[in-house]
């Protein structure tokens, strides 16, 4: 099996950072009622995570002789922060509209947030490809699920859920089942 | 998540619990990781507590993360110098701890920022204490079922493999967030009943105490309180003009 594949069936199913580690979920619950604005949080998510990621690798190989293990969690916090501040005002000079969501729904706090546990849960020990294969396959992974999120927003948050599940009990739910979907592509690997 | 009423207290701590889920199994190392993020999170609000009316909202989570992120190198540093068998799986991953402080911050930096200094430990008072007690039940009823015992302690069966998994992890989850969420709107049902029993009873003394102005002014001696007399000088100083 080629590399990319490994890590196509690992990062993306099989790991995915909403069901297998549920460090994105955060971001799941923000706002999910149009499917541009969806799209968008997909593509914010994926620019932070990955130029973020890139950031930290080159920081981390340079001081990698200097003993970094605890500065590591302030390199990511540090480029986390300084690329969701870039996103905010890229997010701000595109729609004056789906700005207004984004902040109304609180979604720079749960991105940020996930962005932190998805670099800190990364492995950053190994070639520079594979890593920033993983962070684009990580990134396609959390696509996917919010998409499917975005589908079954109604199903979760409409009056057919009984009061006490509405929201998020059922969006973990979901979690759980598209989990166990993935979980299958294991025999592949 | 959010409603005109605002951000729910049980998701928020639901959440907050979520990145911790697969990184303890036993109950001992799910309170060393709840410790853990209670105190990065208590410590860092406390410091950005005293910046609230000079940054924005966004900026002072930013700040917020960097003040948790070096309390949680702290913990981490002084977890590798006395190193404990009891914890050894979570203490190499105090990191997430800065996830859940993060998400526990939201309600106090986004939603009910701190406008006194009591609002803002009744604040503190209320989430601390629900995220543990919901990551602990959490810990105990999962480390029952996954592995058959308590705090190490061994109840006989040999659990069940599903619960193991992340997927049983969050349907676990999920079950303990809708328990408590029943609570909390049950709660919240009570709460909307009685003040709309206040405002009734407030709306019937007022119409109790308007009635009784009303009959004291109609049993006044001066009718309208001299107002006909006003109005009739005035109609007089009208016409007086003309007729001259």
């Amino acid at each position: 099996m080629s590399n990319v594949v490994f890590l196509l069936l690992t990062c993306m199913l099989t790991s995915n950072v909403c069901t297998s580690s549920a460090l994105a979920v955060p971001t799941l619950s923000a706002y999910k009622r149009s499917f541009p604005y969806t799209a968008l949080m997909g593509f914010l998510f994926s620019f932070i995570l990955i130029c973020s990621g890139v950031g930290y690798y080159l920081i981390y190989s340079l001081l990698e002789d200097y003993s970094v293990q605890y500065a590591k969690l302030m390199i990511i916090v540090a480029l986390v922060g300084l690329f969701s501040f870039l996103g905010y005002f890229i997010f701000r000079a595109l729609n004056k509209e789906a700005f207004y969501i984004y902040e109304k729904s609180y979604t720079f706090l749960f991105m940020f947030v996930s962005c932190v546990g998805v670099l800190i849960y990364s492995i950053v020990n190994q070639v520079f490809v594979n890593y920033i294969l993983s962070l684009v396959f990580y990134s396609l992974g959390f696509v996917i699920v919010n998409f499917i999120v975005y589908g079954a927003y109604y199903k979760i948050n409409g009056p057919y859920a009984p009061n006490s599940l509405r929201g998020l009990p059922l969006l973990l739910v979901l979690m759980a089942i598209i989990g166990f979907a993935f979980a299958g592509f294991e025999v592949l690997i | 998540m959010n409603n005109k009423e605002g951000l729910n207290p049980v998701f928020i701590s639901t959440l907050a619990v979520l990145p911790l889920i697969t990184l303890a199994q036993t109950l001992n190392e799910i309170v060393f990781l709840g410790l853990v993020a209670s105190l990065a999170y208590a410590i860092a609000i406390s410091f950005v507590s005293i910046l609230e009316k000079m940054t924005d909202r966004n900026l002072r989570f930013f700040v917020f993360m960097i003040i948790a992120c070096a309390v949680i190198s702290i913990a981490q540093y002084i977890y590798s110098l006395f190193p404990n068998k009891l914890f050894s799986t979570a203490g190499e991953k105090i990191d997430y701890c800065l996830v859940t402080a993060g998400i526990l911050a939201l309600d106090t930096i986004y939603v009910n920022p701190k406008t006194e200094l009591t609002h803002y430990f009744y604040r503190l008072l209320i989430q601390i204490p629900l995220f543990l007690g919901i990551y602990l039940l959490f810990g105990s009823v999962r480390e029952i079922m996954a592995h058959g015992t308590l705090w190490n302690i061994d109840l006989g069966f040999s659990g069940l493999e599903f619960m193991r998994s992340t997927p049983g992890a969050l349907v676990l989850l999920a079950v303990i967030c809708a328990f408590c969420n029943s609570f909390y709107l049950a709660g919240k049902h009570k709460k909307l009943q009685y003040d709309m029993l206040v405002s009734k009873y407030k709306m019937k003394i007022n119409i109790e105490r308007n009635a009784s102005r009303i009959e004291a002014v109609n049993a006044s001696e001066r009718q309208n309180f001299g107002a006909d007399e006003l109005i009739e000088k005035k109609k007089e100083e009208e016409e007086g003009p003309k007729g001259e």
